[in-house]
């Protein structure tokens, strides 16, 4: 946090202008460009965010004043065996929904970036779940999770009747079970991103490759995957933040139960800090959260961004 | 198997991807037959049995429940939202990816670090925060917050579209003396549209269903939009399930319209090289 | 626009800096919203009700306007929001600069924190000097002996069955743990799962496991005294609980992990499942065909010597210390602790609910609910459930601990000591 004062300052109004050797009016304009979304969003954000960062260095049930306890709560958190559970739940989440949902729609939208008859009604399709409101995607899910739901329906139906269990009430099913809703909803969600992204790729030189002699493999490889790097780019900061924060599906199908064996560090800290009263350790959660979140995509971003520039 | 490929052969690609689709369909059907159900028929049966019967009931009452009126406020809510943060991000996004401006990077990730901030982070003090400006409690609140929270994502996507206009483009507009306004208007606004069309309907549909932002900044259940309205059909024990899922069907209209007018800009049809 | 953001003072002051900063930002704006309706000298009255069924919506407007009717000189407004955002709102809401005038609550615990924190609105001269029972009159008081609560009615848990399927399986109701074991056992052997248990979505249904075992072998005094912490869940007397618990879970529903409540009670009402410890809440969730069928027993008694306590839990009415109208609303609360205004409300809503003044009268009076009235009255004690005793920090300590021992109930020991952890940590010991 403590780089923050200091970037501000840095990127304010004075040094821009030295940068900038237009008319002192399109300076003006650029700056207004940059500055008024910056300054909204920085409002909003790290300005209450500090505020919550305060919380996080107290114990507060919402009500009473905060009592300031230092930093009790992340202490807390290396003696604290849920978090651990969470914490390694939520890797898990990362690598397996994650990785998961860039192929997946990455394949969707290589296979449905080509005008042909029905293309749309396909995207559309693959979207839709993005659309549907949690309550009832939850309802469905637990419908086709549920003991005689869709599930073990169809596994009876083709002889596998003993591998029926209750895929969310058990522990050792939980986790991979909800990464099944989460990726059906994701995956439309990356697709269209990657589809816009495919609109970047020159389809000349895709002609000349192909004159060439290239196969369809390695055309993608070598024509197709370059150009999809700036997106591609997009896509894993965005994946990474979307595990990271991967919430509502879990919280409304587990509540990352049973038994924290599917708690991620997301609904942790919804359920103490928001539903229940330890609103200062539910803080020191989120920030935890936060860190991790930046710690992971922020390394690949700055290397990434160089790349390109000197690119 | 890339697109090319399977050109080849259509019917392997329409047999492949209709059986991918069934299978997400599948889900979604169930909501359709769930909304098509008595209350009766469920709470006897359970959800997941098989239908006595069909009615169209239950759409019935889920707009006599007022559902028009949630919807409204959703877009009223919805449609400034995606208008504005689409004009900011791109301005934004314009000036930091074509433009040498000191600690762009910073800005772009400092942008970015905003909206990886955990919502739970900022949910109270933003409330107080809305409360101090007298904007509690009202749709300009909503506005106002959902646009900002929300902005360092979409200038983060579109700073990477944006990069790969190609620079002879935007530089031979400024030699033939087009303002930074006019190339922004002229040429990267018309050039990064199957981007703003994609990124637009998954702000459209993120804000129109939006649920934690709602509770925590509306009261008055006249303001609010459609997805709490829906939570609010919910029982506290018990839920007329139908009735919700026939409300979620209809809730799906708006954002199924906005992605199947959007998705046409993300088609490249027009592009030479492309065979049919 | 960019320079106030970030300073090194608004990170250390935190809550204070940010409401100075904001106020000298927003200068003007800064007297409360105007969105809400209600300035110095309002007569607008809000009721906020996280009653979002059909009966409660429609009994909770009939309230408002049968209390205009004797002061016409306000203007009272209905403000519904769901439970689970409810629940969420509330701590924000009673500290806001308008907050709702009146709002639905319930006894216990949290009630008397608001109290502690000066959030509720001294309700003393609304409180009737008759007609609550002295517990549900301690109930609605705080430390100091203010009243700050208007409890209106209470339902009752119980062991529900339908009738016909007792008879058809002919077994009747058990009165002591042993014969509700051998009926188990009859039922089992019969093909019937003798009880549901649904988790899926409502694992805190095993509070209520909980809460009455340990108010059948230990009594009130000590379950009030481990609620708030003066005893711990390594006590040899829960263990006990665990124990007597071990002899019921190989009659559990097997499936009642993987099942939502609604899936749940569905299932016992086909009669798949003989027998649900439940509220009330349980049959009003039955068609309207099924619901004269709809029966309960007593827990069971397993000790003899520990004096009866049944689970009634009280809803009622707070009203905010912060409102701009507090004589309407202290008038609001005095209403609905009137006999009429808990009749009206009953018949409206439709609800298997007993009236909280005792001078009121069920207006739908049914076997079922004189069977659950008498119940209550007769027991020696009334707990409110076990998160309405405690908070929910303490809950999912809870659930945690019985869900897993459902689970695995040979690691109880285990269990307890994990359970004792996080219900310290949660009190932040």
């Amino acid at each position: 946090m403590a780089a923050v004062p200091k970037a501000v300052s840095r990127g304010g109004p004075g040094a821009l202008s030295v940068g900038v050797r237009r008319g002192s009016r399109e300076t003006l304009v650029l700056l207004a460009f940059v500055l008024i979304p910056f300054g909204l969003e920085m409002f909003w954000t790290f300005w209450p965010a500090l505020n919550s960062v305060y919380i996080s260095l107290t114990q507060w049930d919402g009500i009473a004043p905060p009592v300031f306890v230092g930093l009790d709560n992340y202490a807390r958190m290396w003696s604290d065996e849920t978090f651990r559970t969470a914490l390694r739940n939520t890797v898990i989440w990362l690598v397996l929904f994650g990785g998961l949902s860039v192929l997946g729609g990455l394949g969707l939208a290589l296979l449905l970036d080509k005008p042909r008859k029905g293309i749309g009604v396909y995207r559309a399709i693959f979207f839709l779940p993005v659309v549907f409101s949690m309550v009832v995607t939850a309802l469905v899910w637990r419908m086709i999770f549920q003991p005689d739901g869709v599930v073990n329906g169809l596994l009876a139906a083709v002889g596998l009747e003993d591998q029926a269990r209750i895929w969310l009430g058990e522990p050792e099913t939980a986790l991979y079970a909800l990464i099944v809703p989460a990726l059906w909803r994701q995956v439309g969600y990356i697709m269209v991103l990657f589809l816009a992204g495919l609109k970047t790729v020159d389809p000349l030189l895709h002609e000349a490759a192909k004159v060439d002699g290239a196969t369809a493999f390695e055309r993608f490889r070598h024509v197709t995957l370059p150009q999809l790097r700036p997106i591609t780019t997009v896509v894993l900061a965005v994946t990474v933040i979307d595990a990271l924060r991967s919430f509502d599906i879990v919280w409304a199908l587990t509540k990352g139960g049973p038994y924290h064996s599917s708690e991620l560090l997301s609904t942790y800290q919804f359920s103490t800090g928001l539903l229940g009263s330890q609103l200062g350790y539910g803080s020191a959660l989120a920030v935890v959260i936060f860190l991790l979140t930046v710690g992971t995509i922020v390394v690949y971003l700055v290397r990434s961004l160089r790349d390109e520039e000197s690119a | 198997m890339t697109a090319t490929n399977s050109r080849v052969r259509p019917w392997l690609f329409h047999g492949g991807m209709s059986i991918l689709a069934a299978l997400w369909v599948v889900p979604l059907a169930l909501v359709v037959v769930t909304s098509l159900r008595t209350f009766d028929d469920l709470a006897d049966a359970g959800l997941a049995s098989v239908p006595k019967g069909l009615t169209f009931d239950p759409y019935q009452q889920a707009l006599e429940s007022g559902e028009w009126h949630s919807i409204v406020n959703s877009l009223l809510i919805t449609v400034p939202v995606v208008i504005v943060t689409l004009l900011l991000a791109s301005m934004a996004a314009y000036g930091l990816a074509r433009h040498r401006i000191p600690f762009r990077k910073t800005l772009l990730l400092l942008m970015l670090a905003g909206n990886l901030l955990p919502a739970q982070l900022l949910l109270i003090p933003v409330l107080k925060l809305t409360e101090q400006f007298g904007i509690f409690d009202s749709r300009i609140g909503m506005i106002v917050v959902l646009t900002a929270v929300g902005l360092g994502f979409y200038v983060f996507v579109l700073h990477g579209f944006m990069r790969g206009i190609p620079e002879e483009v935007t530089h031979a507009a400024k030699i033939d003396g087009a303002t930074t306004f006019g190339v922004y208007l002229r040429i990267v606004l018309p050039l990064t549209k199957p981007a703003m069309a994609a990124l637009g309907s998954l702000a459209f549909t993120w804000t129109f269903n939006d649920l934690l932002w709602s509770i925590t900044l509306l009261r008055d259940e006249q303001k609010l939009p459609v997805t709490p309205a829906i939570l609010g059909m919910q029982g506290e024990f018990v839920s007329s399930w139908n009735v919700i899922a026939a409300a979620t069907v209809i809730a799906a209209i708006p954002t199924v319209i906005v992605f199947l007018r959007f998705q046409r800009y993300f088609i490249s049809g027009l592009l030479i090289g492309s065979s049919k | 626009m960019s320079h106030p953001i970030v300073s090194r003072r608004g990170f250390l002051a935190g809550v204070g800096a940010l409401g100075v900063a904001s106020a000298l930002s927003a200068c003007a704006t800064s007297t409360p919203s105007p969105a809400a309706g209600s300035g110095a000298k309002s007569t607008a009255l809000q009721l906020k009700s996280r009653e979002t069924s059909d009966g409660g919506r429609k009994a909770m407007q009939a309230l408002l306007d049968e209390f205009v009717k004797a002061n016409p000189q306000y203007k009272p407004t209905l403000n519904t929001m769901e439970p689970a955002a409810f629940q969420q709102q509330i701590r924000a809401d009673l500290t806001l600069a308008t907050p709702p005038d009146m709002l639905t609550w319930f006894a216990g615990e949290i009630a008397s924190n608001f109290a502690k924190q000066g959030l509720l609105l001294d309700a003393t001269s609304a409180f009737p000097a008759d007609g609550y029972s002295k517990q549900f009159a301690d109930l609605s008081t705080d430390a100091s002996g203010k009243k700050i609560f208007v409890p209106t009615n209470y339902y009752w848990w119980g062991m529900f069955y339908r009738t016909s399927n007792f008879e058809k399986w002919d077994v009747s109701e058990p009165k002591t743990w042993d014969e509700f074991i051998a009926l188990c056992k009859t039922l089992k052997g019969k093909g019937v799962s003798p009880i549901a248990l649904p988790l899926a979505d409502s694992a805190w249904l095993t509070a209520s496991w909980f809460d009455y075992l340990n108010l059948r072998i230990n009594g009130a005094t000590f379950h009030r005294a481990l609620l708030a912490g003066q005893e711990a869940y390594t006590d040899p007397r829960v263990a006990k609980v665990l124990d007597t618990w071990r002899e019921v879970l190989p009659y559990l529903d097997p499936d009642g992990k993987g099942l939502a409540f609604q899936e749940g009670s569905a299932k016992w009402q086909q009669g798949k499942d003989a027998m649900f410890l439940a509220g009330t809440f349980l049959g009003d969730a039955t068609p309207a065909d099924v619901k004269a069928d709809v029966n309960f027993f007593q827990f069971p008694i397993i000790d003899a010597n520990v004096p009866v306590a049944e689970e009634a839990p009280l809803d009622g009415f707070i009203a905010s210390a912060r409102t701009a109208n507090p004589e309407g609303a202290a008038a609001f609360l005095k209403y609905v602790a009137t006999p009429q205004a808990q009749e009206l409300y009953l018949k409206t809503s439709g609800s298997t609910l007993i009236p909280a003044n005792s001078n009121a009268k069920s207006p739908v009076s049914t076997p079922l609910l004189e069977k659950g009235r008498a119940m209550v009255a007769s027991a020696a004690d009334v707990t409110q459930f076990f998160n309405r005793d405690s908070n929910d920090d303490q809950l999912n300590a809870l659930t945690t601990a019985l869900v897993r021992f459902i689970d695995k109930p040979d690691e109880a020991g285990d269990i307890l000591k994990q359970w004792q952890s996080d219900s310290a940590k949660a009190r932040g010991n």
